[in-house]
């Protein structure tokens, strides 16, 4: 399959409706759709949360979204990527979907007689950051790096290489996540039974790159090419600066709870000539 | 473990921006692996490791041909320091650790197994130079120089490694 395209050279072009090489791509949202409508269901949340009277229609609302637009052929196609990125459209479609749907039944209720009503505001622009989309894009965020997390352990099974998701545990993600020490190097290598500084430096290199090659795939479901890959993981980053400046700006504590820092003696040894 | 597996307390870093982007950073490919303190038990295992393992993988052929030397039997469950530090290591074995070193070198990307094998190469080196024995390879004195400075100025170097420099470097400047 071309990872660019997701073209699969089997798939018939001829389909009327569904060129081939478009049709995976649905699918493959589709998909996108089901593991992130918690992300969805959490900005409507909050988009409703000043209007008392539909705060309980968040579920209705989202399940109409799903079923009016997402899964409705041709939908999804909308999503260009030279317009920005896919998360920010799903945003902005289910914004103006609210918008238009509290329209349609605040009519009804009166039955055809249409008027302003306070979810109007929804459409118009807020600008500078909006609480609401801080909302849906740190859960999309927390669905990314978990799906991208849940992606590599399972990885590491099926491959036999369960020592490289352990490794990456005791070494990285638990103190990412808990705050706690790293596991001590002598620890490291008592435990995994490494031979040597290459044996226990090469799993430890070897399982951050799965992390960033699952993270890249995990991100590829919703954008296309590698450039929107690099630019929605670049995107994300200046999110959580912008959302966190203050643990942003700091360099690493100067704690034990903390990841290796640079080597203060790292200076570039002599390199042995060619004999 | 994923933060859906976790204790709702322990994944509180996992709700909180700076606890995300610590996690989102775990795949950058710049920064080092472990510590600078931990440099030392690095250099302490590498001493520690048989010679016959890591050797095996890259020098396979040589070590075979070697392997029914008699100088070099009573080697053959032995570990670098102890090669390092003997008072007639064996010039083939030096020499062949030196190129293991090498190459560790030409294929790594990891700063800090950089500097443990450059540590390897000049210690190598020193042993050769030590025991009275003819070079291990190309190496000019102010280059020798240059590396053995470069070695012991190593924090996390041990102490017989670094007097085994030392003593090497020593013999460089008074011309043996």
């Amino acid at each position: 399959m071309d990872p660019e395209t997701h073209k699969l050279s089997e798939v018939s072009e001829s389909s009327a409706d569904f060129p081939g090489t478009i049709w995976l791509q649905v699918t493959d949202r589709k998909s996108v759709i089901h593991k992130y409508r918690d992300a969805l269901r959490v900005y409507l949340v909050c988009l409703l949360a000043p209007f008392p009277d539909y705060r309980d229609e968040a579920d209705d609302l989202l399940h109409d979204f799903i079923l009016k637009k997402i899964l409705q052929p041709g939908w999804l196609e909308m999503a260009n990527p030279s317009k920005g990125r896919f998360r920010d459209f799903l945003k902005s479609s289910l914004r103006h979907f609210v918008a238009s749907e509290s329209r349609k039944r605040e009519a009804e209720k009166r039955g055809g007689k249409t008027q302003a009503i306070p979810l109007d505001d929804l459409e118009q622009e807020i600008p500078g950051s909006e609480p609401d989309a801080d909302s849906f894009d740190l859960a999309w965020l927390q669905l990314l790096l978990d799906e991208t997390l849940h992606q590599m352990e399972k990885s590491c099974a099926v491959s036999d290489c369960g020592h490289i998701w352990n490794i990456f545990q005791v070494r990285l993600l638990r103190p990412a996540l808990e705050g706690v020490d790293p596991l001590p190097y002598p620890e490291v290598i008592a435990q995994f039974g490494f031979k040597s500084p290459a044996q226990a430096t090469n799993a430890l290199a070897s399982a951050k790159r799965m992390f960033a090659r699952h993270l890249r795939a995990v991100v590829a479901q919703y954008e296309t090419g590698d450039a929107a890959v690099q630019a929605e993981l670049e995107g994300l980053r200046l999110f959580l600066a912008r959302t966190a400046p203050a643990e942003g700006q700091k360099s690493r504590p100067n704690t034990k709870s903390q990841l290796p820092r640079p080597n203060p003696q790292g200076s570039t040894p002599p390199l042995p000539p060619a004999h | 473990m994923t933060p859906n597996d976790s204790n709702p307390n322990e994944t509180s870093f996992f709700n909180r921006p700076d606890g995300l982007a610590r996690v989102l950073a775990l795949g950058d490919s710049t920064g080092d692996l472990w510590s600078p303190e931990e440099m030392q038990a690095m250099w302490q295992h590498q001493l520690s490791a048989l010679l016959q393992i890591d050797l095996d993988s890259m020098h396979a052929f040589r070590l075979a041909e070697l392997k029914d030397a008699p100088e070099l039997q009573r080697f053959l469950a032995k570990s670098f320091g102890d090669l390092l530090l003997d008072p007639q290591p064996p010039f083939e074995l030096l020499k062949i650790t030196k190129d293991f070193a090498k190459e560790t070198l030409k294929s790594g990307e990891d700063s800090q197994l950089n500097a443990i094998a450059t540590a390897l190469y000049h210690a190598a080196y020193a042993a050769a130079i030590v025991a009275g024995q003819k070079r291990l390879g190309g190496m000019d004195d102010a280059e020798l120089k240059r590396g053995f400075e470069w070695a012991v100025s190593r924090v996390w170097l041990d102490d017989s490694t670094r007097k085994l420099i030392g003593q090497a470097s020593d013999s460089l400047s008074s011309g043996r």
